[in-house]
């Protein structure tokens, strides 16, 4: 009878004793998988970022091209878009892959959920190439253009749309604001005026767009001073994000860089910061272009049967002044720009055009020109 | 009865003795295996950043020859700002270590006459290997008269 109540209290032991092990044991490997799943989430999103990394590098030194990202495995996640003091940044919300870079300029909206992404890029000259913009949307993002900005809106409809659906910007021009279907949620909706006449501080939010979501609505408004104001739906009002106008800074040229930058990205410290890293990268090229500078004027020193050419590089001939003082002026002015982007600015434009010009006298009447 | 116990309790520490041995060889082996597959990975990243790095140089603004507002020619270096880049990307080394991060960039003209141009060099303090790329360039140098068009490589080594 002894023996027998020992046995079940042994019997009994045994089972608490392989039910506390194989808890131990499965406890192990449950963490052990948990861990491993962690792991491996963060090691594809780097994995992504570096791809995207390496994509956003081959698309951007692809001039003039637009190309489709396949994002399929991230559908549900959110990418996001961030610039300050000089330091672009963009990963996967929520992961802690990201990257930094205080070279490109990557122009896109702040967030974007989407299940490919289409880049475009376009090179910024000013007036010889300092280097590409990168717009990066998606067909997530439907833009309507409002007012015609000198022929720019039909130019760009041009440019955005292809044959091909796949990258084609989802873009329509409409009259006026109020044109504009009702929306639903799935999309984020831009709108361009590009006349600066349609949207205003305080000014109504088109009924279209009335019910959807604030984070989803933005608006750029170009003002006929060449500045652009950046806005976000805030209820049924337009609410002004740039208090001060942010002045644009290109060439003007048909395709505009700087006026297509501020359609792509939706947030005014972010294109100033964009905008700002292109300068500094001006302020390094005009260095480069000033050595360069006086390698001409040593050839057409060693060389002075051609007219005009060393008056084009270092002398008083032309109405637009000579290369070497145009190219200080640009450089300094740039290293400012980079550092605070402000009226001064506008400069900027006059330097580029007077170079831009001296560099046609010289391609004209000379052997070597500046760029 | 006592002995039966002691069996018993031989038998238990036995089995938790080869269950920890089977753990540990899983674990070696397990570690042995992220090794090889860290090492993979490391090789793999070194040729994805010489690709980025080499792809970056043949279209960097401060090499590539210009021709006023039309397209710039393709696979050409301009050698008059070649040569001050290479000054620029000193004095501003932190940020062009942004785009070449630890590299040795080359110019190694062939023809006309041979010569080899360090464009910039910046390797890392203990490295293990380096992945060369080469790519067939031509080199424009208007300083030696217009039109004047030399041959070589560019040569891009990043360190890991």
């Amino acid at each position: 009878m002894k023996h027998k109540k020992k046995g079940q209290v042994q019997i009994t032991f045994n089972w608490v004793y392989v039910l506390i092990a194989g808890a131990v044991i499965l406890l192990f490997f449950v963490g052990l998988i948990a861990r491993q799943k962690s792991i491996s989430d963060n090691r594809l999103a780097a994995d992504v970022i570096r791809i995207m990394e390496s994509i956003f590098t081959g698309a951007q030194v692809s001039e003039q091209t637009k190309r489709l990202v396949d994002t399929g495995g991230l559908a549900d996640k959110t990418l996001f878009f961030r610039c300050s003091e000089g330091v672009g940044e963009y990963g996967i919300e929520g992961l802690p892959a990201r990257t930094q870079n205080v070279i490109d300029s990557i122009f896109a909206p702040t967030r974007l959920e989407a299940s490919s992404l289409i880049l475009w890029s376009i090179p910024y000259k000013m007036p010889f190439k300092v280097s590409d913009f990168l717009f990066v949307t998606s067909s997530d993002v439907k833009y309507y253009l409002v007012g015609d900005g000198q022929g720019f809106a039909r130019k760009f409809i041009g440019r955005a749309t292809d044959e091909n659906p796949q990258i084609s910007i989802k873009v329509e021009k409409v009259i006026s604001l109020s044109e504009i279907p009702k929306g639903g949620d799935d999309l984020q909706y831009r709108i361009i005026d590009v006349d600066g006449v349609a949207v205003s501080s305080d000014s109504a939010i088109p009924p279209g767009l009335r019910d959807i979501e604030d984070d989803k609505v933005t608006a750029v408004s170009f003002t006929g001073n060449n500045e652009v104001v950046f806005f976000k739906k805030s209820g049924n009002r337009w609410l002004t994000l740039n208090q001060q106008p942010i002045p644009l800074i290109s060439l003007g040229s048909e395709d505009d860089p700087a006026k297509q930058a501020a359609i792509f990205t939706d947030d005014p410290s972010i294109y100033k910061c964009n905008m700002q890293k292109a300068f500094q990268r001006l302020w390094f090229l005009s260095e480069v272009y000033e050595g360069k500078t006086k390698e001409l004027i040593k050839y057409y020193e060693l060389n002075p049967g051609f007219g005009n050419c060393q008056g084009f590089v270092s002398g008083f001939i032309a109405n637009e002044g000579n290369v070497v003082d145009n190219m200080v002026l640009l450089r300094t002015r740039a290293h400012a720009c980079a550092r605070i982007l402000d009226n001064s600015c506008r400069e900027l434009n006059d330097y580029s055009q007077r170079l831009k010009r001296l560099n046609q006298m010289l391609e004209k009447e000379c052997p070597l020109a500046l760029y | 009865m006592n002995k039966k116990s002691q069996i018993h309790l031989s038998e238990t520490v036995a089995i938790i003795f080869i269950f920890f041995i089977l753990i540990l060889f899983a674990a070696i082996f397990y570690f042995n295996f992220q090794k090889v597959a860290f090492k993979e990975k490391q090789k793999e990243l070194v040729e994805a950043r010489a690709i980025d790095v080499i792809t970056k140089s043949l279209f960097l603004p401060e090499f590539l020859c210009s021709k006023g507002e039309a397209e710039p020619e393709s696979n050409c270096l301009d050698m008059m700002k070649v040569r001050n880049s290479a000054k620029i990307f000193e004095r501003y080394n932190q940020t062009y270590f942004e785009i070449f991060s630890y590299a040795t960039i080359t110019i190694n003209q062939t023809y006309p006459e041979h010569f080899k141009m360090i464009v910039y060099d910046q390797k890392p303090p203990v490295w293990e290997q380096k992945k060369p790329t080469f790519f067939v360039v031509s080199l424009k140098d208007e300083a030696q008269g217009k039109d004047f068009y030399g041959f070589g490589h560019l040569i891009v080594e990043v360190y890991s």
